[in-house]
């Protein structure tokens, strides 16, 4: 599971192309010097301006283009974009998306509706890392996954407690033995006593 | 002539007595009728107060008709101690003064009467506010409200028209996030009650172990009380063999006399 890239943009109606006012991409698997980093910082771009121009207001929407599943969440004309690979949780994403709408409108309050450049936000690439963890931004796949590892405990716990079982069933045996053992000396001991008292 | 004197003299007395109470008190009674009348008239007007003919107009009036009866209250409280003071001066008829005592007392009737009416008038100021007619306003006015009308009804209804528009969409945004949450939710219930079956099944096989060490227990019991008897048994057995070996010492020397005995027999 991995976040390609994180954008936050403008989509006005008035203006036929989104304005991008904040973008954070993970780019470590080209070379620092790679001919293909610049193509596919264009590429993301231009995706993601694609997805938000189709994304009305109040609306989501997941789009697969080659490897990526691109998310977009559009709440009245702020719109959230994120590029994932196909295993990462739907719900996760877009829980990730709103957290950073929200905590944008925080900081900016309404003052992106006269933004039209791109500007640093160090929110994004926090958010990047700290969401590569799906379970991170969606409470119920952490729960699925607390359960998941109960279970495997459990289940280690049942192979412990059959071993113990196995480990009874011979005591169990063994103990059996030596009531008998014990039975046979006794006879043994009283036939041999009659027998001397009886001479 | 001394006798006409005297009774000329008494008879000047007497009109003089008569004349000043009738002026005094006479004033008095006028004064308090006229206040009883503008106090009347004054709790009319308060029981207007608050109904659709309370107008700035009647206010207005109310006001005049409270200022009219304190002036009345001046007069008449100044005519009342004139009387009161000749009263105090000459001491002369008992039934003057039982009249002008009264007189006073329904002063204060009144006064009291007409302290009770302002309070009502001063609440019921303060809770309405006039009623002004529709009259009042320029027609002007009127007619421009009734040609902007239509416009703003027509906004209004396309501006609703959108907002329902947008809560739809945020209707339909919001149920496809319960839905998936409730999927999640699901498989979260789901989870769990996997989690029961194995705490069951762990149950299950703690209590069956349970059982089988019951069991050992038991044959270790068994094993003891054999092995103790066995115990037993072998204490006895080696006190019989000690005993043996005492009796076939003793046989042996009674043998070896009666040998030694035949042997000296022989020999002889």
């Amino acid at each position: 599971m991995k976040i390609t890239a994180l954008l936050v943009l403008k989509c006005d109606p008035e203006t036929r192309e989104p304005v991008i006012l904040a973008n954070v991409s993970d780019l470590s698997q080209f070379g620092k010097f790679s001919f293909y980093r610049s193509n596919f910082e264009e590429f993301i771009v231009f995706i993601a301006r694609t997805v938000a121009r189709r994304t009305p207001p109040g609306q989501r929407q997941s789009v697969k283009h080659e490897e990526y599943k691109v998310h977009a969440y559009n709440i009245n004309g702020l719109c959230a974009v994120g590029f994932m690979d196909d295993h990462y949780p739907v719900r996760s994403a877009f829980s990730l998306l709103n957290q950073v709408l929200d905590v944008y409108q925080k900081d900016y309050g309404d003052t992106w509706r006269f933004e039209n450049s791109s500007q640093p936000w160090p929110y994004l690439k926090e958010a990047s890392d700290k969401f590569r963890d799906p379970a991170e931004a969606d409470k119920l796949l952490k729960i699925q996954r607390e359960l998941d590892e109960t279970k495997i405990i459990l289940h280690k716990t049942i192979d412990g407690v059959l071993a113990r079982g196995e480990k009874l069933d011979s005591l169990v045996e063994k103990s059996s033995e030596l009531s008998l053992a014990s039975k046979m000396f006794y006879k043994q001991a009283k036939k041999t006593n009659s027998c001397c008292t009886l001479l | 002539m001394s006798f006409q004197d005297l009774e000329s003299g008494r008879g000047r007395s007497t009109r003089k007595f008569n004349g000043g109470r009738q002026d005094s008190t006479q004033a008095v009674a006028s004064g308090i009728f006229q206040i009883n009348t503008g106090v009347s008239t004054f709790q009319r007007l308060v029981n207007t107060l608050g109904t659709p003919k309370d107008t700035p107009e009647l206010r207005e009036k109310l006001h005049k008709t409270r200022l009219h009866i304190g002036q009345l209250v001046k007069d008449t409280s100044a005519k009342l101690k004139e009387a009161s003071e000749t009263d105090h001066q000459s001491g002369v008829n008992p039934s003057k003064k039982i009249a002008d005592a009264k007189l006073a007392r329904d002063f204060q009737a009144v006064l009291k009467e007409f302290q009770k009416a302002q309070q009502t008038a001063a609440e019921r100021e303060t809770t309405y506010t006039p009623f002004v007619p529709q009259s009042a306003l320029p027609s002007s006015y009127t007619a421009g409200e009734v040609d902007k009308v239509p416009e703003q009804r027509a906004q209004l209804q396309e501006s609703k028209r959108q907002e329902l528009v947008l809560l739809d969409n945020e209707i339909a945004f919001n149920e496809a996030v319960i839905e998936e949450r409730e999927q999640g939710i699901q498989e979260i219930h789901q989870q769990i009650g996997e989690v029961n079956e194995i705490f069951k099944d762990l149950a299950v096989l703690v209590n069956d172990q349970g059982v089988m060490i019951d069991d050992i227990g038991t044959h270790i019991d068994n094993s003891r009380a054999a092995t103790s008897q066995g115990k037993s048994q072998l204490v006895q057995a080696a006190k019989t063999q000690k005993s043996n070996s005492s009796l076939t010492c003793l046989l042996l020397v009674i043998f070896g006399i009666v040998l030694l005995i035949v042997i000296i027999v022989l020999a002889a």
